[in-house]
């Protein structure tokens, strides 16, 4: 995995360079517009952090400039900019997801890991949540190296929630996918998966839990940082 | 108390009213003089009035005709009277009517003429009138030749022959005139204001903040579209002014935020408990900035227009964007909705309201509560939690001071001010609180 991290303070660069590495991800660091731009023309990479303040422009017409050039590449904005009509905006403006400073380094990677599943590079087609794994080609979930034994609709939930991990996943997308899967949806087929699912992770440490925010959905999250 | 202003139409009408009265007085002051400098002109019309009156009593009886006199006419007639005289006679000298013998004869036509269509002879210069005249009338039958002779005009006829040049020369064409005016003066005018009234329609679609949410300026009259363009300047300035104040908030939350980062990442590498509680402080300053810079933001946010907002659908937004952190932080939140009602605000305002409270739920409530995301019945939202830590003596008690309002509880009540809406908090003696945000419908 290789990043391009675009920010102008010196020792948040440092940090957050860091942090990466720390996760065994390869990172470029740069502080403009300018070498940002020259950066992804010359190197492909996986994910790109884009801080939205810098010191040439504004961060939000450099993830706009990358859209209109067909850069597919996901973009997580990091910002001081926490009001909900620029928080809008940056995602209006083509970028995945947004991270308001401060942050800590695990809400960080979090955000990170999760872009990283969604990226077009991404060759493994196995998604990991703590220490549960989905290997998406195979159907196979582990839970430490153990395999969960799950039914085919049971899996589809899980890869759905597993793609979304850290966010809450509306009842209706889980309902198509799990209508997509073939034969008629009884009503409660939904709730019936969840909680097969929530019976075959249970005895398992995986390090996850899967919520059910009521009137919503699920969420799947880590439990342990 | 107010008055109601006039109209334009209204004082415009009332003036063209006003105007046309002078003039009309002066066009009465004109023709009296004229009529009353010409003595001759008078007596022509004096004979004129009074020949086609008494040509009234004429008739036609078995192919030839006859005379009465017209009975208003009776008594100025009568035989025996003497400043006013009458014969009425057809061209070979046959007297159908005659109220005089020698004074006749001394004034008309001799009955051998044959008369001309009119005559008149002004018998003394001056006033009272004398005069004497024929006018030869045809009813079909044959020409009849109507004589007057007036006297010294006992009856006032110089007053009717007055009051019909009045009437002939000055009410019936400046009526007219003044019809056609007035109606043309409320048309245009009523016309020409339309575009006003579309304009002022659309100010509350202004946004000072957008460049292109301005009244329009093309195809209206020059003095609205100067009006128009003025009113545009000066939310082109409003709007300058709102935007340096966001960049303004903006930049100094970004130079806050900044190192507040940079100090977060340090700390975390500090295994020491106290390192903990200097995250937790940096938190607490950090909400600080995030809500002060809010608040400054909430200032002019009612320039903007609002639009209609699906409350049912925003709501379920939050609590999705928020579950993950509610759940990591070891409370739980659900969503119910009550069928909630379209609101017409600012949605990132509402949306910022709601978050604040679910982010005071978070903060404010012991471990493992729960907090339950309410939309409606109606233009409403609640945010509840059943937090066993709060419970107080009183049952049921508003708290009006909002015993935990914090900044974040007074950006949700500017929210709700904005809105028109109305912000209660209500403690329930089984602990937790209920947090309602009504909207107008």
């Amino acid at each position: 995995m290789r990043l391009l991290l675009v920010e102008d303070s010196a020792r948040l660069r440092d940090l957050l360079t860091e942090a990466i590495h720390g996760a065994g991800w390869r990172v470029d660091a740069v502080a403009t517009i300018g070498e940002a731009t020259e950066a992804v023309a010359v190197t492909p990479y996986d994910l790109l952090l884009v801080d939205l303040g810098l010191p040439d422009g504004d961060g939000l017409d450099l993830v706009r400039e990358f859209r209109r050039e067909g850069v597919q590449t996901p973009i997580l904005v990091l910002t001081a900019r926490a009001a909900i009509d620029e928080r809008i905006s940056g995602l209006d403006a083509g970028a995945d997801d947004y991270l308001v400073k401060p942050f800590n380094n695990g809400e960080f990677l979090a955000r990170c890991r999760a872009l990283l599943r969604r990226a077009p590079n991404t060759k493994t087609p196995i998604l990991l949540a703590a220490q549960l794994s989905l290997d998406v080609a195979t159907g196979v979930a582990t839970c430490a190296n153990v395999d969960l034994g799950l039914a085919p609709r049971e899996r589809m939930v899980l890869e759905v929630l597993m793609r979304e991990a850290g966010r809450v996943v509306q009842k209706r997308k889980l309902e198509h996918a799990l209508s997509e899967f073939g034969d008629e949806l009884s009503s409660n087929a939904l709730e019936l998966a969840i909680s097969r699912l929530r019976k075959k992770l249970e005895p398992h440490d995986c390090g996850v839990s899967l919520e059910t925010i009521r009137g919503v959905g699920y969420l799947l999250r880590e439990t342990t940082p | 108390m107010t008055k109601v202003q006039p109209s334009l139409v209204a004082i415009v009408v009332r003036r063209v009213i006003f105007y046309s009265a002078l003039a009309m007085l002066g066009q009465f002051v004109a023709v009296v003089i004229q009529a009353w400098s010409d003595d001759l002109q008078l007596g022509h019309m004096a004979i004129e009035q009074e020949s086609f009156a008494l040509a009234a009593g004429l008739t036609r009886v078995d192919g030839g005709v006859s005379y009465s006199l017209p009975p208003s006419l009776r008594k100025r007639y009568e035989q025996g009277e003497h400043d006013t005289f009458a014969r009425i006679r057809n061209k070979s000298g046959i007297v159908l009517f005659s109220n005089c013998d020698r004074e006749c004869a001394e004034r008309f036509l001799p009955l051998n003429i044959d008369p001309p269509n009119f005559w008149v002879r002004q018998l003394a210069p001056g006033k009272p009138l004398n005069v004497a005249g024929g006018l030869l009338v045809d009813r079909g039958v044959e020409p009849i030749l109507v004589e007057v002779a007036i006297l010294g005009d006992k009856y006032h006829v110089i007053n009717s022959v007055l009051a019909h040049e009045i009437k002939d020369h000055m009410a019936t064409p400046m009526s007219l005139l003044l019809m056609v005016v007035l109606v043309a003066t409320t048309l245009s005018i009523t016309r020409a204001l339309k575009p006003v009234a579309q304009t002022a329609a659309l100010v509350p679609s202004i946004n000072p903040l957008n460049k292109k949410a301005r009244l329009p300026t093309r195809e209206l009259p020059l003095e609205i579209a100067t009006l128009t363009g003025a009113i545009n300047t000066a939310c082109d300035k409003v709007g300058e002014l709102m935007r340096a104040q966001r960049d303004f908030t903006s930049a100094i939350s970004h130079e806050v935020r900044t190192p507040l980062a940079i100090a977060h990442l340090e700390l975390e590498k500090i295994s020491d408990p106290r390192a903990r509680k200097v995250e937790g402080d940096l938190e607490t300053l950090n909400q600080l900035v995030e809500q002060l810079t809010t608040l400054a933001r909430l200032d002019g946010a009612d320039l903007i227009p609002m639009q209609l907002i699906d409350l049912r659908q925003m709501a379920e937004d939050v609590v999705s964007a928020m579950a993950p952190l509610v759940y990591a932080s070891g409370r739980t939140i659900e969503f119910v909705d009550n069928g909630a009602s379209e609101v017409r605000g600012h949605s990132t305002l509402i949306e910022n309201a709601l978050r604040n409270l679910v982010d005071n739920a978070i903060r404010h409530t012991g471990a493992h509560s729960e907090i339950r995301v309410e939309v409606g019945p109606g233009p409403e939202l609640r945010v509840c939690d059943n937090d066993m830590n709060s419970a107080v003596e009183q049952s049921n008690a508003i708290s009006p001071s909002f015993r935990r309002i914090g900044l974040g509880l007074k950006i949700v009540n500017r929210i709700a001010e904005i809105h028109g809406g109305r912000l209660e908090v209500t403690k329930l003696a089984s602990g937790g609180t209920t947090v309602r945000l009504g909207f107008r419908g």
